[in-house]
This record gives C-alpha cells, sequence and structure tokens, in this order.
C-alpha cells in the first residue's frame, strides 16, 4: 500500500507538468496583451512597451519559457501582475474558500443523496420511487447558477433571511460565516445530492437482483437484515469514485457558485486573473488544481481499495 | 425403502403450479407437479434450461423470484409450505432446509469475509455469539474438507478456487442441521474432477448428516448415480418419475430416451451429437 503511494506521487510529477506546459503555450498564444490591460484604453504605446519589458513579456518565446522553467522546478509562482501580491498567498488562501465550500457541499450531499437512493432503490413503494427520482431528475438537469438564482431570490431578497453575497471567514465571526456559507453550500450540496442519489438508488437495484441477496434469503435472514447488511454495501461502494470526482472538480473552484454568491475561492480567481491576462496567477490556480485532482483521486483509489476487497492496488511498472 | 407410510415422507409436493408474471401477462411455468422425497432419500429433477427444474426448487425452499407465484401444495413434514405467513416461512429457510446454488462466485457476497457470511444464520437460527459462530464455521469447513490452516474465514470469495467455493457454499448450506438439502445444479460451474469431488462430498454429508436431497441437474447421468428417485420435467411438466434405476432402465418416456441416449460414452465419438426434437414429446400447449 504504502509503496504504492509513493509511485503514485512520483506518478504525480508528469501529470502536473504536462498542463503546465501547455498552459504557458495556449497563454501566449491566446490574444490580448497584459500590459495593455493593466494599462487600460488610454495608455500610449510607448508606456505599454516599457510595461512589458518590465515584465519580460518582450524576450523571445523561448527565453520566456526557460525563466519559467527555472521559476516552476523552485515553485517560485512569483507576484501577480494585477494584484502585486505573492501568488501562492493568493491561491492559498483562496482554495481555503473553496476547499470549505467543496467539502460542506459535498457532506450535505453525502448526507442526503445516498440516504434517500437507498429508500428509493429499497422501496417497495412506486409512487414514492418515482417521486424521488423525478426530482432527482429536476435536481441533475438544473444548472448551478440558475438554482442558485433562485435561492437569492428567495431567502436573501423575498424572505431576506440571508445574505445576498459575500464572505466572512469563520475566524473573524462564526455567525456570519455561516450566514454567507449556508446558500452556497446548498445550492452546490443539493445538485450533487442529485447526482449521488441516482447512482445509489441504481446500486441498490442492482445489487438486490444479485444472487448474493438470494443465498442470505435461503439462509433464512429477515428481509430488513439482507438490505441493510448485503445490499447496501454492495450498492454503496461504487459510491467512492463518484465521489472523489465530484470533489475534485468542486476543489477546482465551483466558478459559477462563487461567482454569483461573490466567495473569494479559486474560482472567482481564477476567472478574473485570466479576464486581466494575469498569466502568473493564472499559473499558480492551474498547478494548484492539478495537484488537488490527482491527489483526491489518489484518495479515492485507497478509500475505494479499503472497501471492496475485490480492488487491489498495484502500481504500473 | 418400500414403506411409504406418511411418517416417512418429508417433502411432498401436489400439484404445484408457478406462474411468473411477464409483461404480456402470467406465463405458467411448471404444470400441476408431483414430488415425493423420503426422510434420508435423494431425489433427482433432471430437465433441461426452461424445463422449471429450478423453479421448482426456489418454490420448495421459499425464495421464489417476486414475479413468481406457487400455487398447490409443497408439504414439509406434513405441513402446506405455500400457505405460511411469509415470516414464518423465511424462518425455516436455513434451519430447515439448506440451498446450494449453481455459482457459488455470485452466490457469495463480494465484499463480506466467509467467515461473516456462516456466522449469520448460525447466530440468528442457533443463538450463538459471534465467538462460537466463528468456531463453528471452522469446524463445518472442515467438515467439507477445508482445513482451518487454509485461513479461509478471513478470505473473500473472489480469493478462492471453484471447488472451494461451492465447498464453503454446501459448508453454509448445512451449517444450522437442516433435514433437507436443495442442491441446484451444484456442479454444472466445476470442471469434471472437481465435479465428482463435490458430488461425493454432498453423498457423504448425507450420510453422516442423515440429510434428505433434492438435487437438480441437466444430466441425467449424473443423478442416476446419486439418487434413489428421479423426476425428468420438460416446459414444465414431469414427464416420467420413479425410481432413478427403473428410470434409467427402462424409460417409458421417450424424452428420457433421448436424454440417456444424448449422454457422451467414452470411446464413443459420433460425427453428429444426438438431437432431442422436444415437439414429439413435450405436453406444453404449443
Amino acid at each position: 500500500m504504502l509503496s504504492y503511494v509513493f509511485k503514485r506521487l512520483l506518478a504525480l510529477i508528469p501529470t502536473v507538468a504536462v498542463p503546465m506546459v501547455l498552459l504557458f503555450v495556449l497563454l501566449r498564444l491566446t490574444p490580448g496583451d497584459p500590459a495593455a490591460v493593466i494599462l487600460g484604453e488610454n495608455a500610449t504605446a510607448t508606456e505599454i512597451a516599457e510595461l512589458r519589458t518590465e515584465l519580460g513579456l518582450d524576450a523571445p518565446m523561448w527565453q520566456q519559457f526557460l525563466d519559467w522553467l527555472a521559476r516552476m522546478a523552485r515553485f517560485d509562482f512569483g507576484e501577480s501582475i494585477f494584484l502585486h501580491a505573492p501568488v501562492a498567498e493568493l491561491v492559498l488562501s483562496a482554495a481555503l474558500v473553496t476547499g470549505q465550500l467543496a467539502l460542506i457541499s459535498m457532506l450535505l450531499a453525502l448526507l442526503i443523496g445516498p440516504a434517500l437512493g437507498a429508500v428509493a432503490g429499497a422501496t417497495r413503494s412506486r409512487a414514492l420511487d418515482r417521486t424521488m427520482v423525478v426530482g432527482s431528475a429536476v435536481g441533475v438537469a438544473m444548472p448551478t447558477f440558475w438554482l442558485a438564482i433562485l435561492m437569492v431570490m428567495l431567502f436573501g431578497v423575498t424572505l431576506q433571511w440571508l445574505p445576498v453575497a459575500g464572505f466572512t471567514p469563520i475566524t473573524e465571526d462564526p455567525v456570519q460565516y455561516v450566514r454567507y456559507m449556508a446558500l452556497p453550500c446548498l445550492a452546490l450540496g443539493t445538485l450533487e445530492a442529485a447526482t449521488l442519489f441516482r447512482y445509489s438508488r441504481n446500486g441498490v437495484l442492482d445489487a438486490k437482483h444479485q444472487p448474493f441477496v438470494a443465498t442470505a434469503r435461503a439462509q433464512g435472514l429477515p428481509e430488513r437484515t439482507i438490505t441493510r447488511s448485503y445490499v447496501f454495501p454492495a450498492a454503496l461502494a461504487p459510491l467512492v469514485t463518484v465521489v472523489g470526482l465530484s470533489l475534485a472538480s468542486m476543489l477546482g473552484g465551483a466558478v459559477v457558485t462563487e461567482n454569483v454568491f461573490s466567495l473569494p475561492g479559486l474560482g472567482k480567481l481564477l476567472l478574473t486573473a485570466v479576464e486581466r491576462r494575469d498569466y502568473p496567477l493564472i499559473e499558480g490556480c492551474i498547478f494548484f488544481i492539478a495537484v488537488a485532482f490527482v491527489l483526491v483521486n489518489l484518495l479515492v483509489d485507497v478509500v475505494a481499495a479499503t472497501l471492496d476487497p475485490r480492488i487491489r492496488l498495484e502500481a504500473k511498472e | 425403502m418400500t414403506t411409504n407410510s406418511t411418517d416417512d415422507i418429508l417433502l411432498d409436493v401436489r400439484g404445484l403450479d408457478i406462474d411468473v408474471l411477464t409483461p404480456e401477462g402470467p406465463r405458467r411455468v411448471v404444470h400441476s407437479l408431483d414430488l415425493t422425497l423420503r426422510r434420508r432419500g435423494t431425489l433427482g429433477i433432471v430437465g433441461e434450461s426452461g424445463s422449471g427444474k429450478s423453479m421448482t426448487a426456489t418454490a420448495v425452499m421459499g425464495i421464489l423470484p417476486e414475479t413468481a407465484i406457487a400455487s398447490g401444495q409443497v408439504l414439509y413434514r406434513g405441513r402446506d409450505l405455500l400457505s405460511l405467513p411469509a415470516r414464518e416461512r423465511r424462518a425455516m429457510a436455513g434451519r430447515e432446509m439448506g440451498f446450494v446454488f449453481q455459482e457459488p462466485m455470485s452466490a457469495l457476497h463480494p465484499t463480506k469475509t466467509i467467515g461473516a457470511q456462516m456466522a449469520a444464520p448460525l447466530r440468528l437460527h442457533l443463538g450463538l455469539t459471534r465467538r462460537q459462530a466463528r468456531a463453528r464455521s471452522a469446524e463445518l469447513l472442515d467438515l467439507v474438507g477445508i482445513p482451518p490452516s487454509r485461513g479461509v474465514l478471513d478470505a473473500y470469495v473472489h480469493q478462492l478456487s471453484g471447488g472451494m467455493r461451492q465447498r464453503v457454499m454446501i459448508a453454509m448450506s448445512i451449517s444450522c442441521e437442516p433435514d433437507l438439502l436443495i442442491a441446484d445444479e451444484p456442479t454444472t460451474a466445476l470442471d469434471a474432477t472437481i465435479q465428482k469431488q463435490i458430488l461425493d462430498l454432498l453423498a457423504e454429508l448425507r450420510e453422516e448428516l442423515g440429510l434428505s436431497v433434492l438435487l437438480i441437474s441437466h444430466d441425467l447421468g449424473l443423478v442416476s448415480r446419486y439418487t434413489d428417485d428421479v423426476v425428468v420435467m420438460l416446459d414444465g411438466h414431469a414427464m416420467e418419475s420413479g425410481p432413478t434405476d427403473r428410470v434409467v432402465s427402462a424409460p417409458e418416456s421417450g424424452y428420457t430416451r433421448g436424454l440417456l441416449e444424448a449422454s457422451p460414452r467414452l470411446g464413443d465419438s459420433p460425427d453428429r451429437l444426438p438431437v432431442i426434437d422436444k415437439s414429439r414429446f413435450t405436453k406444453a400447449v404449443q
């Protein structure tokens, strides 16, 4: 197990390096000059040229690449061109917000989705099952931003229970923190719950017709015991993979949710950085997202292997 | 063996009909079937796929799929199982009768240890503690030829060989000392040498534990070696039934004769395999 994890961690280097190089190339191919964006519409050509020299953007591409490579190798992401702060600091503080949003939403989804899915899969009531399936279909089909906006209108504008947008760190004011985080987590969590509901319902429906259920019946076990300790474990183990993938993509920044609710998270930071052609900041964000994605996937594989003895962790030689 | 008093009969199936609900409506898959299994006796049910033999076995066990309905009488020690409440019926499964499935790989739970799966009925029916159940499971595995040193209790089904899996399945089915053992194609998933080992094991256990055995198979030759009586089924009807020796040596039904002729013999290599024209024999309405 340990050697497997170590090998996977080594494999992280190429997995992260490839998107980073691609990113370097794509950014420089994209039209739009950071110097022009920073100085605004009224800047003269001379001012723009001076700033380009200052930012090192007028050097030949190969030289820029070598400089960039040297900095990346040292994990030196430099300073944000626009925000004038170290990229590492900006990314980490944004990632902290996104991380909280992702974890709380996923926790919420895990509390609701699989439980309802298991009920829908196991129930004999067709009406109950149908109702839940239709509800989840709405949840899966509904775009995040739409649900988010509806929630803002209801809880923020009409009822005025919760603030419409913004953020306060939990360390400053826990009550305000909860008030600000409630809606985004609810929006993201509800939609994720719909996905988990569908996977777990299908898992239960599949598992309850497996031959091992007939065996348990032939042993005389009560139906309730069979459902609880034979059907559910077999149905829910594959859920780990789904949860992992969703979590990884949430960590990559819930761009839409963060923008609707003005949460200072990774998605919002990345969007701003792209708009302003803030090369170092974009690189920092993407680097973090790539690493997070790989690490979450590794975690998922390890957890899946502990839940299902058939999965063996073997590093490819 | 010649006495036929009611005390001597463990299982008596009378006029069993099984209907399966399909989108096109109910379809009868077993037609007024009669079976009699004597205490400590062995009864074989032979038939091809779709003959209704497995349906019959699951109906006796009370584990028919939700879409199937059995009617008629299944008398076990004189009590009609079909009229028992579901809960009482379920309580008899495992305790009074054990069931060996065809495919142990899928019939055993993929993510529970063998020990955990064996312990469940022991704790339920016999009220054993966790520790007692584990000790008893080890004994049972030993009885079916798996010494404790193999560590099978803590293994998962995918880690065992085909023969071991079926041995585990058998150990599970006899764990609560049932009187009736139903084996539904217990060796179909195994290769020929293991097949014999498993059937010999079943025969030994029957002797030792005084079991009555209902053996379901598509292989008349195999059934003839291990049973006292046999029922030959085709399309849900019993074509022929009686003492195995008689059925094999002087079959009354042309279908039985066809089955006997179809079994391969050593040194005999025909150019074409014999074909049985079912339509000549079937009692089903075509």
